[in-house]
């Protein structure tokens, strides 16, 4: 898959979700992340896209978020900001591997 | 109980050690090796046997893993819990003699369903992550007992465990659920709790005259009747649960009335009756202080050994424990030091906590604050400074690999106090491993406990006797 047209890999990790959130946990560092309920909600969508050529952009992510919570149109650039932000905290932390 | 048990710590110097034994009927107690051998053995035979049977305690790693830490400065390690404790109300209903939390009408405070809510909501997450790092799914335990009546603010109760058996369910946590209760309850409420929980324990004095001198208050003149229709109702529901009886040291002598009077009232069903010295704190000092010349007196370990024989011997095979006797090897016993804490406390004031039952002692690692729960890095833990103590005083004791110190919370409560039940405790589980020791000494089992003859050649003619368990599990 791509993010932003760049060709990405998503890291396995084992999973577990209490109520919106999301706790991984990668063995072999015996790391454990957990993530908010924004930031899980995006991790499962980009997921969903793993292992098929699909190309998901920045806009897409704001749009699953506009569909799923409240958010009023003036506050989109804020959430696209946002939105760059975490997804460059999934690089950073080894969740998403640039190929 | 056999008062021909003499115990005597030898010390014998040898190889440039001190090695310290214990006597029992004719017999070396090596703790180190789990072993007994005749004490008219030569220096020269014993180091033969040291040779060939290694050393199987772990005490010098274990003393370095304590001593590791700081108690005044002591990191608070909690990643994955599957156990918890939840203190609703200080409130209580009853006003016993014993009262460790000496519950008041001045002190009812009680905790939130939010506040609930965002410890279990927690709780529920480091399960998870348990789940995740261990791959352990046992059920998540949430306790509810101690401060004052779990039940005393039923409205709050019953919403606390909808709640929190909703919230496991939606996130598929499997859920146990247990209370301790004083069953000053209505039919429906011994309905709800039959009905949601796993562990049930109720506390009743074992005689009518006892429950109500110890278990007392103004609006129930008369406690024994409506503890007894609580355990009426739970044994027609076929409901496993524990009766606790806790006995005042100068009520010892009334311990097989009070079996008879439970097992002949109550029938052969599947509760267990557990039986609790009272613990010298809270509204139980005061009586300690006047009469612990009296109470010290007390010896539990005959009269309980006297009931265990005669409820044997008149109703067969009845379930019947104290939780005063540890009765299995174990490495560190206090699962409250805040390094390792494997079961923290919410309380009423909106603290959490490593241990009930240390009073004016408690180890605090974290509130709820703010809507949310904090731990905290570091804290001080009283408990860990005795415990740290009494792991090196006591490695001599007979009952050092079953107790290691034992309760630091006892011990800290008896030293503030400058109080000597901490020790009469001690003595009474020195007593009891006395006892199992002179019995499997000859061939007898006893509590579970063995010996078997160590089968190596080289020192086979010495007749080495090793501690072994009925079931072969002595780990």
């Amino acid at each position: 898959m791509k993010i932003n047209n760049v060709d990405v890999k998503i890291k396995k990790m084992d999973i577990e979700q209490i109520d919106d959130e999301l706790i991984m946990y990668e063995q072999l560092s015996k790391q454990v992340i957990m993530f908010n309920g924004t930031a899980s909600r995006i991790w499962n969508f980009l997921t969903s896209f793993d292992e098929t050529n699909d190309n998901v952009q920045t806009r897409d992510i704001v749009e699953e978020l506009f569909c799923r919570y409240t958010i009023s149109k003036a506050n989109l650039e804020k959430i696209s900001d946002d939105v760059e932000e975490i997804l460059q905290k999934f690089i950073e932390a080894g969740l998403i591997e640039i190929s | 109980m056999n008062d021909t048990c003499s115990i005597k710590i030898l010390k014998l110097f040898y190889l440039a050690t001190m090695i310290l034994c214990t006597l029992v009927d004719g017999y070396i107690y090596d703790s180190n090796r789990l072993i007994f051998y005749n004490e008219n053995l030569d220096p020269s035979d014993i180091e033969k046997i040291d040779k060939y049977i290694n050393e199987n305690s772990d005490s010098e790693k274990l003393k370095n893993k304590i001593e590791a830490h700081n108690a005044d400065s002591v990191d608070v390690n909690l990643i994955g819990l599957s156990r918890v404790g939840i203190c609703l109300t200080n409130g209580c209903n009853l006003r016993c003699n014993y009262c460790g939390d000496n519950a008041s009408d001045e002190n009812t405070a009680s905790l939130e369903l939010d506040d609930i809510l965002f410890f279990v909501t927690d709780v529920m997450k480091r399960w998870k992550i348990r789940k995740l790092t261990t791959k352990k799914e046992d059920p998540l335990d949430i306790y509810f007992t101690g401060g004052g009546e779990p039940s005393y603010k039923w409205e709050l109760f019953e919403q606390t465990v909808l709640m929190v058996k909703r919230k496991c369910d939606e996130n598929h946590i499997p859920l146990s659920l247990g209370i301790t209760t004083n069953g000053m309850l209505t039919e429906y409420q011994r309905d709800f709790i039959a009905e949601h929980f796993n562990k049930i324990m109720l506390s009743f004095d074992g005689l009518p005259k006892i429950q109500n001198k110890n278990r007392h208050s103004k609006l129930y003149p008369d406690t024994s009747s409506v503890a007894e229709h609580t355990i009426e109702s739970l044994v027609r529901k076929k409901v496993q649960f524990t009766i606790r009886t806790t006995i005042w040291q100068d009520d010892f002598c009334y311990m097989k009335n009070m079996a008879e009077y439970i097992f002949d009232k109550f029938g052969e069903s599947s509760f267990e009756w557990s039986i609790l010295p009272v613990i010298p704190m809270g509204r139980a000092l005061k009586r300690v202080r006047r009469d612990h010349e009296i109470l010290k007196e007390g010896n539990f370990l005959e009269y309980y050994l006297d009931t265990l024989e005669y409820v044997k011997n008149t109703y067969g095979s009845r379930n019947i424990s104290t939780p005063i006797f540890p009765n299995s090897l174990t490495s560190i016993y206090c699962g409250a030091l805040a390094y390792n804490c494997s079961c923290p406390w919410l309380l009423p004031n909106k603290t959490i906590v490593t241990c009930l039952e240390a009073c004016n002692s408690k180890t605090v690692i974290g509130r709820i604050e703010d809507n949310k729960i904090k731990y905290f890095d570091k804290c001080c833990d009283k408990l860990l400074k005795i415990y740290q103590e009494k792991f090196t005083e006591c490695q001599n004791c007979i009952a050092y690999r079953f107790c290691r110190g034992g309760c630091p919370a006892k011990h800290l409560i008896c030293q503030e106090e400058e109080s000597e039940m901490s020790d009469w405790e001690c003595s009474m589980i020195q007593k009891y491993w006395t006892y199992i020791f002179s019995k499997i000494l000859t061939g007898e089992t006893c509590f579970g406990w063995k010996t078997k003859r160590v089968d190596i050649d080289e020192i086979k003619r010495y007749n080495v006797l090793e501690l072994d368990r009925v079931d072969g599990n002595i780990r």
